[in-house]
């Protein structure tokens, strides 16, 4: 299985410099710009290149195309011919959303918002280092290649596409089984993530956004794509890097039997005593932490739960 | 990775190039003296006592050599023998040749945990972000999966 890193930033800057620094460190590394499926089958893909892509256009066909060509022995076809299409990819989507059925097969990657400091790296520094490490990796290539072994790695079991990448990195590392250790303990969050939270996720961040906008009581009502930008902004502080669609938050707005009306400047939920009183049922269902002290006065919801003895929220 | 083109089919021939090189499955290191049976066009290769591999042609950057490594050390030439056959480097476009990120030769790397320790540092110190991602960046990209 080959890697494929999915590299995300608000920022160009940081996205674009890892990029130039892994084409330093990767095996056979070449940069490419706007690239399509197409153009990629017409590179010498026999070589297993390390694809580092900026920002590609990412159609419903091409992240398919990435996600099922990462297994060894995986060929298209073009023109009549067979070509072999597996090789690792790095591919940095600024602030787009990952595909839904990339994620499973990615590591991905989350650069800061706001980084402290910003490293311009120049052509002179750039040569140096992959004269480097390109020289070092090399080596270490010959030196051990015929001493990787899959399934020689200790404990650990193939359960996702995840896990299976973690295992093929923690193989690569040749004669240090702390560090190859290491490398599984690091993907497991990961993996953890992709087999089933990320839904918990979502419903905690759409209560949590919901709350806030009941408790602001700036509008009496509220249209799904605030509640998606809120919900997402949300996911991002807690190191999510999926962004959800307003599609999909709808969707599991209608989950919660929360109902939207239909006006002229698009859908709303309305803010309302019932929209209240389900909102914080939830949010102690789901375990959503909130300052009940805090909260405006004007919630009677959370007012019934400073009330001791007020029971009309228990679920 | 494999990649074979047959060049002359069944065509024995002497090896005179002294910038050949050989690894011979019944000796260690590489001798001149080679009869070629057959010639290759390889992007790497692995044998039963060695591995060749492709490098950048230091004097000219649209060109690739071979490194034989026999185990032991490391020989870089355009030609590189092994039991009987010729490889030699596949033809590439130049703008591939040039635009890829190649090695010229190999580098001493002393060990696995320091090879790690300076990649990890390269990027920590370049790019700012979780050290947990930076960990998992510093194994990805290099390490011997092709």
């Amino acid at each position: 299985l080959s890697p494929t890193v999915v590299i995300v930033s608000p920022n160009d800057d940081p996205g674009i410099q890892l990029l130039k620094l892994l084409r330093c460190l990767c095996r056979r590394s070449v940069l490419l710009g706007d690239v399509s499926q197409l153009e990629l089958l017409s590179l010498p893909l026999f070589l297993s290149p390390t694809l580092l892509m900026n920002r590609p256009l990412l159609t419903r066909r091409f992240a398919k195309f990435v996600s099922s060509t990462n297994r060894r022995g995986m060929n298209t076809v073009k023109a009549g011919k067979v070509l072999e299409v597996c090789c690792p990819k790095a591919i940095y989507l600024g602030s787009d959303r990952i595909p839904a059925g990339m994620i499973s097969t990615t590591i991905q990657i989350a650069l800061p918002p706001s980084p402290t400091r910003t490293t311009i790296l120049d052509d002179e520094t750039l040569s140096k280092l992959t004269a480097e490490f390109q020289g070092k990796l090399l080596e270490y290539r010959l030196a051990n290649y015929s001493k990787v072994q899959i399934s020689a790695v200790p404990g650990i079991r193939v359960a996702s596409p995840s896990l299976e990448i973690a295992m093929n990195l923690a193989a690569c590392i040749v004669n240090d089984t702390e560090l190859a250790a290491g490398m599984i303990s690091l993907l497991e969050e990961q993996v953890r993530r992709v087999s089933g939270e990320p839904g918990q996720t979502l419903e905690a961040a759409i209560v949590a956004a919901l709350l806030a906008a009941l408790h602001d009581r700036k509008s009496n009502r509220i249209q799904v794509k605030e509640i998606a930008a809120l919900a997402n902004a949300l996911l991002r502080t807690q190191g999510e890097i999926t962004e959800y669609s307003a599609e999909e938050v709808g969707h599991q707005l209608d989950v919660f039997s929360l109902w939207r009306t239909r006006h002229k400047e698009g859908k709303f939920l309305i803010l309302n005593r019932e929209t209240s009183r389900v909102v914080h049922q939830l949010a102690l269902q789901l375990g959503v932490a909130w300052d009940v002290e805090s909260a405006t006065a004007a919630c009677l919801d959370c007012e019934l739960l400073r009330t001791p003895g007020g029971s009309s929220l228990e679920v | 990775v494999k990649h074979r083109k047959k060049f002359e089919s069944h065509q024995r021939r002497t090896t005179a190039d002294s910038t050949s090189a050989k690894l011979s499955s019944t000796r260690d290191l590489p001798t001149m003296d080679v009869v070629a049976a057959e010639r290759f066009a390889t992007a790497g290769d692995l044998f039963a006592n060695g591995i060749i591999d492709l490098v950048r042609n230091p004097r000219d950057s649209s060109k690739l050599k071979l490194v034989l490594w026999d185990r032991s050390r490391a020989i870089i030439s355009s030609h590189i023998e092994v039991e009987e056959n010729t490889y030699e480097p596949v033809q590439l476009e130049p703008t591939v040749v040039r635009t890829f990120a190649w090695p010229t030769a190999p580098i001493e790397y002393k060990s696995t945990r320091r090879l790690f320790e300076e990649i990890l540092s390269t990027i920590a110190e370049r790019i700012e972000m979780p050290e947990s991602h930076s960990r998992v960046l510093t194994s990805a990209p290099g390490f011997p999966r092709n």
